[in-house]
């Protein structure tokens, strides 16, 4: 009787703890607190040094606003680079949570837009800083080559003292264009566009 | 420089580069599928559907609240905003196909396409995680964390039959992945035919010809001199940008265009009306890219906003969001029927389409605390179109907590013999269905040849 | 300042680039640039870089300042926001929703309770209405709905441009004439109830994606603070403050109170600050005590909508791990029995769940799909009323109903009858975990130096975008377990040897 009563009163303490299984788990996996993850350790990696990475979107539009003292892409109420963003694999958080950082057609498709919509309006800008040299419609060489070497430094951040290769296509670039077209602003514009979509402005 | 498809092969695969490692891109290299006028529609619908609304309902007066208890399953469609008790199931033209309250056009007796539906009722998906079980979903293989192990189903498809659309891979909406594919494979993504339209356009600031012309010429020779990887992959998608603008494509998804045809499409695909959501547009996109040539694949966001957990989420919100997205699939069936394929009299472009129509997981058979329904493991898909065998359910839940059934893959019949399918059966089903029957694309699943309709 | 580096003079005049694949082979110039665009998300200016080019080296006073950098902040938030997703996408609340037709707003929701019908709307005409816009006159349809006509408001999303309203909608009555508060949710359902004075108990859909930024960007507002005032990068878990602006501050005001069971204001609303629904400031609010920082902040807990959830992302974000299925797929999912509700116990899931159901009960406290907070005092672990009531079958409670487990439909649940609902089949020894909130595993995990770990492998694979040397991701993660420093973990990182590619 007692033990009954017993039994009948017995039950959950009310206060805090809940009830524990009133039968073992069939299985339950250690759990070990070092290594919560499930994902085996992989081997020690060789040691690499930092590995170049594209631009994000935002650091492609603020660097190119930067060197142009302000040009940017689109109206005065968005940038281009924010309306495209989603096709830019620019992480929403939602369905997209990591963002594409590759050198992708479409990033390069819309880096193209943008190269041309700013170098244009770099080299029209009152008191632009686009040229180098004194003298913006010489077509002395040397004049030419300073003036790459000083595009070069302020949209890919090389040294102007570099003696690359790359130095005479660009020359031969403009010298190309000029011919063509008979004015040096066009030429230039060609060679701005060419240096931002030069993956030597976008990778670093 | 105006470019044709034969020179855009050129120029898009001048840079790219078959990968030296792996198992896998070799074997699907030695890969020829048999049936190559065969085209594909992924239609993603995101957030995790409840498949009581739609694919696999129950019937509410068997299903009463009262047996919840003992079935595990609680379809509430009492709690359902608008709906009225004779809207709960739809019964469809198919004996045996019934569909729950918001399977919108596709079942609807005139102008739905339920003898052309093949669903596939208690798959079972390995993540109830949305990023793990969407790319899950979209490779076929399940990813080591969220990090995939494959390329896109979509990816491989386009890699095997898509040489030469020069937009072989088209993906609106979500992501896509090529591991160990040519470039040209990769998926094209655009957020919106909007996004699309620009991408195939020159900009408004666009080079003079003569500008153009040396620039790429200035590109040519830094390509010819990459030595890394790494820059063969920048320059050979700097081509394909090039040549996509120049091959003259933009103006099929210029939807604001205002011409006869592009009003006509705008109407059929109900994107003036509302009825078909934002899917109505996708799928716009995705008639215009296959019937012009433009793509092999695919893959669009049909519905979006899926993911009810709140209580009002669900009743509010959940059903009309599939709905939408299912009206866009039947119109984009029914664009597909109607516009002749090839020389064959009678042949129609949904002869040689397969449209699979899917969620990244299912939802609970019962209803959270919150009235709304949380993610599930077990799941449905559908699919219809060229290759697919219609009119039929394959495989079943179960009438106890909805579980999976095991399923005769030769019949689609619920069998104890069978087994328990998944995104990988899937994904084997679509490469066996243009041919190929070897397990190239590492999937370690047999095909479900009941799906087929020349197995 | 002594400089910590200096660059050999050739490799300036050779212009040593070649062929770039890594940063072994990168010069002054380019570990100056993927500095700028590490730390600041923009190039160098023409004058730093001249400074730096006439220096021949990049002197850490330079490093400093870019680090304390407003740039910096942002960069930082970015990085932050790839473990949080601070997006939301949620409808914050239908029934409060304005809609427009025919170019008139109504509450669609309530046309039920106000016009009679469903959907109902109020027709294109002047209201006949009193001073509180309480319509004195209407027409009545043949469908037995009424429709009383539209108001001018200036709405208080946008006070210069006034809009039509339907009168019911636009009634300014504070306590209807059964006395509700006009305010709370019970109004819902009260005829003579609008959305108030400005339409303030109402939203737009552009007003509610307004609001759902702001309370999102609480979060990102936490991790500029933590810089700004040097705190401890433990914060982000234990700080006692959140941000507010005019958006979030209204939703919490005059939004949230129509829905309680899902949303509370974090801190009394008496102690809301005073802000105009366009003041784009934030202001930095204490929290109360049960706050566990980040991890209980609206944001999160909205955009991580169940308790699985919350805890799944934590684990993958702050502890740099996954669930990963076993190899050889799920079991067990065929089973021809209802499955044990108890997922640690259920075939194919226990595999995962064995340690996601304890972990996720760390937010038991916290309401799923909502920002409320359930407290021990309102809603005890266990409750002998509700515990009697299901066993004996008498009618329980609504509060029985809905928030503790009176009705079993598997053996599983009986011994958990009576019980808070999110304390179903918590095993003895996690019993605690509710009570701990989730800075219990916060603590559990800096125990072992996880959090610390998984941070400095994440800024690692941000900066270097390469595996580390593991020796180096122990040397780094030593070092931030000693001073908890965001900021100097970063600036060890972008000063050693991998990054700047040259030998030590």
């Amino acid at each position: 009787m007692i033990l009954f009563l017993a039994l009948a009163c017995g039950g959950p303490d009310p206060v805090t703890k809940p009830p524990g299984h009133t039968e073992e788990p069939t299985v339950l996996p250690e759990v070990s607190v070092i290594g919560w993850g499930s994902v085996e350790e992989p081997p020690d990696p060789p040691t690499h040094t930092r590995q170049l990475k594209r631009m994000t979107v935002a650091q492609v539009r603020d660097s190119m606003e930067r060197i142009t003292d302000g040009i940017s892409w689109g109206d005065e109420r968005d940038s281009d680079w924010d309306v495209y963003a989603e096709t830019l694999g620019v992480a929403d958080y939602q369905l997209r949570v990591e963002t594409d950082r590759s050198p992708s057609v479409m990033f390069q498709k819309f880096l193209d837009d943008a190269a041309g919509a700013t170098c244009a309006g770099w080299i029209e800008m009152e008191d632009s800083q686009f040229h180098s040299i004194d003298d913006s419609s010489s077509l002395e060489k040397a004049d030419v080559r300073t003036n790459i070497a000083g595009l070069r430094w302020k949209i890919q951040g090389k040294s102007r003292d570099s003696v690359d290769s790359i130095i005479d296509d660009y020359e031969t670039l403009f010298v190309k264009v000029h011919q063509r077209t008979d004015s040096t602003d066009i030429a230039w514009t060609t060679v701005c566009v060419a240096m931002f979509t030069h993956p030597d402005f976008f990778m670093y | 420089m105006k470019t044709n498809r034969r020179d855009f092969l050129r120029i898009a695969t001048a840079s790219a580069v078959l990968p030296s490692l792996g198992i896998l891109p070799s074997i699907l290299h030695a890969a020829t599928p048999t049936i190559t006028d065969r085209y594909f529609v992924f239609a993603y619908f995101s957030g995790g559907w409840d498949a009581l609304l739609a694919l696999d309902p129950r019937d509410p007066d068997i299903f009463t609240p009262a047996a919840v208890s003992t079935t595990g399953i609680q379809p509430a469609y009492d709690r359902l905003r608008g709906l009225e008790d004779e809207d709960y199931l739809d019964n469809s033209t198919v004996d045996g196909m019934t569909f729950g309250p918001y399977i919108g056009d596709l079942a609807d007796p005139i102008i739905g396409h339920a003898n052309k539906l093949a669903l596939i009722r208690g798959m079972t998906m390995e993540a109830v995680a949305h990023q793990v079980a969407r790319r899950h979903v979209l490779t076929g293989i399940r990813p080591a964390g969220t990090a995939v192990r494959g390329s896109s189903v979509a990816t491989l498809l386009a890699y095997l039959l898509g040489e030469s659309e020069p937009i072989p891979n088209l993906v609106a909406g979500l992501s896509s992945f090529n591991i160990g594919h040519p470039l040209w494979a990769s998926g094209l993504p655009a957020s919106s035919i909007d996004d699309l339209y620009k991408a195939l356009s020159p900009s408004e600031t666009d080079l003079m010809e003569n500008q153009r012309d040396a620039l790429e010429a200035f590109f040519a020779k830094q390509a010819g001199q990459a030595s890394t990887q790494l820059e063969k992959d920048i320059y050979g998608n700097r081509n394909i940008a090039r040549a996509l603008i120049e091959s003259d494509l933009a103006g099929y998804f210029n939807v604001d265009s205002g011409d006869d045809e592009m009003l006509a499409l705008r109407e059929r695909f109900g994107v003036d009306s509302g009825t078909t959501g934002d899917g109505g547009y996708m799928a716009l996109m995705a008639a215009q890219a296959l019937t012009k040539g433009i793509s092999r694949c695919v893959t669009i966001k049909a519905a979006d906003g899926l993911d009810s957990h709140q209580g009002g989420a669900w009743e509010a919100d959940h059903g009309p969001s599939m709905r939408e997205g299912f009206n866009a699939i039947s119109a984009l069936a029914t664009h597909l029927e109607d516009t002749p394929f090839g020389d064959e009299p009678g042949d129609n472009w949904l002869n040689h389409t397969t449209i699979m129509c899917f969620s990244e997981f299912g939802r609970g058979a019962e209803l959270n605390a919150n009235g709304g329904r949380d993610h599930n493991l077990i799941n449905a898909m559908m699919m219809l179109g060229g290759g697919i065998k219609g009119g039929q359910v394959l495989g079943a839940t179960t009438d106890l907590g909805m579980m999976a059934s095991p399923m005769d893959l030769a019949t689609g019949t619920v069998s104890p013999m069978g087994e328990l399918v998944g995104n990988n059966h899937i994904a084997r089903t679509l490469l066996h269905s243009i041919g190929i029957e070897e397990d190239v694309g590492d999937f370690r699943a047999n095909p479900i040849t009941a799906l087929l309709e020349d197995a | 300042m002594r400089p910590w580096m200096l660059w050999p003079m050739a490799l300036l005049l050779l212009g040593a680039g070649g062929t770039w694949v890594d940063a072994s082979s990168q010069d002054l110039h380019g570990y100056v640039r993927a500095l700028s665009l590490d730390i600041r998300g923009v190039v160098p200016t023409e004058a730093e870089l001249e400074t730096i080019e006439a220096a021949g080296e990049v002197d850490e006073s330079i490093l400093d300042a870019w680090l304390s950098s407003p740039e910096f902040e942002a960069t930082v938030i970015a990085q932050h926001r790839d473990r949080f997703w601070n997006e939301l996408e949620v409808n914050l609340l239908n029934k409060r929703r304005v809609f427009k037709r025919d170019n008139i707003w109504f509450n669609n929701n309530r046309s039920r309770y106000t016009r009679l019908q469903p959907q109902s709307h109020c027709g294109d005409f002047a209201a006949d209405v009193d001073e509180l816009n309480r319509p004195n006159s209407w027409i009545t349809n043949e469908d037995g709905s009424i429709a009383e006509g539209h108001v001018m408001v200036a709405p208080y999303w946008d006070p210069d441009t006034p809009i039509e309203v339907c009168a019911f909608d636009a009634q300014l009555v504070e306590v209807s004439a059964a006395g509700v508060d006009c305010a709370t949710e019970e109004a819902h359902e009260e005829q003579d109830c609008g959305c108030g004075p400005g339409l303030q108990w109402c939203m737009a859909n552009t007003v509610e994606g307004a609001m759902e930024v702001a309370i999102s960007t609480d979060l990102n507002e936490r991790v500029r603070h933590m810089l700004a005032t040097g705190a401890g990068y433990g914060s982000l878990f234990d700080g006692d403050t959140m941000f507010l602006n005019g958006q979030s501050t209204h939703f919490f005001r005059y939004i949230a109170p129509f829905e309680t069971d899902d949303y509370e204001s974090p801190l009394p609303i008496e102690s809301l600050p005073d802000m105009d629904f366009f003041d784009e400031s934030w202001v930095e609010v204490m929290l109360e005590e049960h706050h566990d920082g980040v991890l209980t902040a609206p944001g999160w807990l909205l955009r991580h909508q169940t308790n699985r959830g919350r805890a799944n992302r934590f684990y993958s974000a702050f502890l740099c791990s996954e669930f990963v299925p076993p190899e050889t797929g799920f079991t067990g999912l065929g089973s021809t029995v209802v499955p044990s509700p108890n997922l640690q116990l259920r075939e194919g899931c226990l595999g995962c769940h064995a340690r996601l159901e304890p972990w996720a009960a760390y937010w038991a406290r916290w309401g799923e799909a909502s920002t409320t907070f359930r407290s021990a005092e309102e809603f005890p672990a266990f409750s002998a009323e509700c515990e009697t009531c299901a066993s004996t079958g008498l009618e329980c409670s609504d509060f029985c109903e809905d928030n503790y487990i009176v009705e079993t439909g598997h053996a599983d649940e009986l011994p958990y009858v009576g019980w808070y609902g999110p304390y179903a089949f918590l095993a003895e020894d996690k019993s605690e975990h509710p009570d701990l909130g989730p800075l219990g595993w916060v603590a559990k995990a800096e125990e072992t130096g996880l959090i610390g770990q998984c941070a400095v492998q994440q800024a690692a694979d941000w900066l270097l975008n390469a595996d580390a040397n593991p020796a180096q991701i122990d040397d780094w993660t030593a070092s931030f377990q000693v001073d908890d420093d965001y900021r100097a973990m970063v600036k060890r990182i972008v000063m050693s040897s991998p990054y700047w590619g040259g030998a030590l």
